[in-house]
């Protein structure tokens, strides 16, 4: 199958942050990209990072496949409006939104001040719900869509550290719900993918400490990192027609670590 | 089970799926649910799932390789008025795939389940028979999609979780609900 998004138009936020060659491979945003592009959706990818995005763009549209590329910060409503816009304008409809930007916040409760809470919550969570507000708006004219947020196991479980980034992942989960069931009249669909630890441009830092490294891959049952494509699968599944009926929920992709 | 089992890798000699798909749907409020009702849906729906995981694994183990996808419900996640004892056997099939996703890991052999919402299959033919009667409205209405799901909406989403392109999704539910759970 390669045209299970046949004549989709999709929107992937954090989708320009490394190319095919980075040393950290794709992210999911970009290896999204490259999975609906095979499946013959047209993408806009974006990001904040516009070097390397139009450079990744230009990749994909070297292999042949309908890519554009466009400026976004998740977090400033102004940009969705601007954006959102200019895709009514030039492609006339939006099928897919993929809210996949989003940083880490490291620090636990006791050392996370203002600045640290407001950056994570401002990209990982208002970014989701600014993009599901103005994505909606487009979709609901259609009277179809698939809205995909990408939260984390961290969304699910706990741990020791990374007190803001727990919070917006827990959010971005129970909005995902809320958004399922208030956009369901308009057949725009929400649902959340949940992956666990994946070694890509977002988890390098650790391998600065190979024991941390040991450590965090004993604890996954299915024994190592999770290729940032499986994530991508999930996306795809999530987009196309497949899941017409999937809505307000989690698909947990995370080599078995939160079933234990 | 075995049975079949020893057929396959005879007649085959690996295999890389199983579904355990079936099952009983026995309506009941606790209450009123008798030792011989509770045995029936339990051994069906739970039970077998058992040991159709147990002796696949035990033949997947051999490739290192394999995925069991068990198809569970909404009512493993939530209670109903209707049934208890099916409740019971959809509830042990969620965690028994938890159980066995970690202890089959090892072997490379992923245990997921599906929880489908209300489905317009046989097991609920009067979805289709009586479309308008009070019963059947009443649960149309609590469903946030407004309809009930084709069988084919949990193919694919077994398709899916059998394929390579789940190959890093194990011990989780993949819920095909249209939205029912999430309010
Ligand atoms: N890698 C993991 O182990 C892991 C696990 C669970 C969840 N996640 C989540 O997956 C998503 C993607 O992460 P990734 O692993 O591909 O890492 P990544 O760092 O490659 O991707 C994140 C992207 O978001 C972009 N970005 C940052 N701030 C932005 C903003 N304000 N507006 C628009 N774009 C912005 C970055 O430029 C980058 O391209 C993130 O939301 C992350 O929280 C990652």
């Amino acid at each position: 199958m390669t045209n299970r998004l046949e004549g989709k138009v999709a929107l992937i936020t954090g989708s320009g942050g490394a190319l095919f060659d980075s040393e950290s491979g794709l992210g999911f945003g970009g290896s999204s990209a490259f999975r609906f592009c095979q499946e013959e959706a047209t993408v806009i990818v974006s990001d904040i990072n516009d070097d390397i995005g139009r450079q990744f763009t230009e990749e994909l549209k070297e292999k042949g496949l309908n890519a554009h590329y466009q400026h976004l910060d998740v977090s400033k409503e102004s940009e969705w409006k601007k954006i959102i816009n200019w895709i009514e304008k030039d492609f006339g409809r939006l099928d897919i939104l993929v809210n996949n930007a989003g940083v880490t916040s490291s620090p636990d409760i006791f050392n996370t001040n203002e600045s640290d809470w407001n950056k994570a919550n401002n990209i990982n969570s208002k970014g989701c719900f600014l993009g599901t507000k103005h994505a909606g708006i487009l979709m609901k004219k259609n009277n179809s869509g698939s809205i995909i947020n990408i939260s984390s196991a961290y969304g699910i479980v706990a741990s020791k550290a990374s007190f803001a980034y727990h919070a917006s992942k827990g959010s971005v989960i129970a909005m995902s719900k809320a958004a399922a069931i208030q956009l369901a009249p308009h057949k725009v669909r929400v649902n959340t993918v949940c992956p666990g630890w994946s070694d890509t441009h977002f988890t390098m830092p650790l391998f600065d400490n190979p024991e941390r490294v040991k450590t965090i891959i004993n604890t996954v049952p299915l024994g190592d990192w999770i290729p940032s494509d499986q994530i991508a699968w999930g996306v795809v599944y999530l987009a196309s027609d497949e899941s017409e009926w999937v809505t307000g929920t989690e698909l947990v992709i995370d080599a078995g670590w939160t079933a234990q | 089970m075995e049975k079949t089992i020893d057929w396959i890798e005879k007649d085959f000699g690996k295999l890389d799926i199983l579904v355990n798909n079936a099952g009983i749907a026995i309506r009941g409020h606790v209450l009123d649910t008798n030792e011989s009702d509770w045995d029936k849906v339990n051994d069906i729906n739970s039970k077998g799932y058992f040991l159709g995981t147990k002796f696949a694994g035990k033949l997947m183990q051999k490739n290192n390789f394999g995925s069991i996808i068990n198809i569970a419900s909404i009512y493993a996640i939530v209670g109903g008025t209707l049934s208890f004892g099916y409740a019971a056997s959809k509830g042990a099939v969620r965690l028994m795939s938890k159980a066995a996703a970690i202890q089959l890991a090892p072997y490379k052999i992923r245990v997921n389940t599906i929880c489908p919402g209300f489905a317009a299959t046989p097991i609920n033919k009067h979805y289709r028979l009586t479309p308008n009667a009070p019963e059947v409205v009443s649960i149309r209405e609590s469903i946030p999609l407004k309809g009930f799901i084709p069988a084919d909406q949990i193919a694919w989403g077994v398709v899916y979780l059998a394929s390579d392109e789940s190959e890093w999704v194990t011990g989780t539910d993949l819920l095909i609900d249209a939205g029912w759970i999430a309010q």
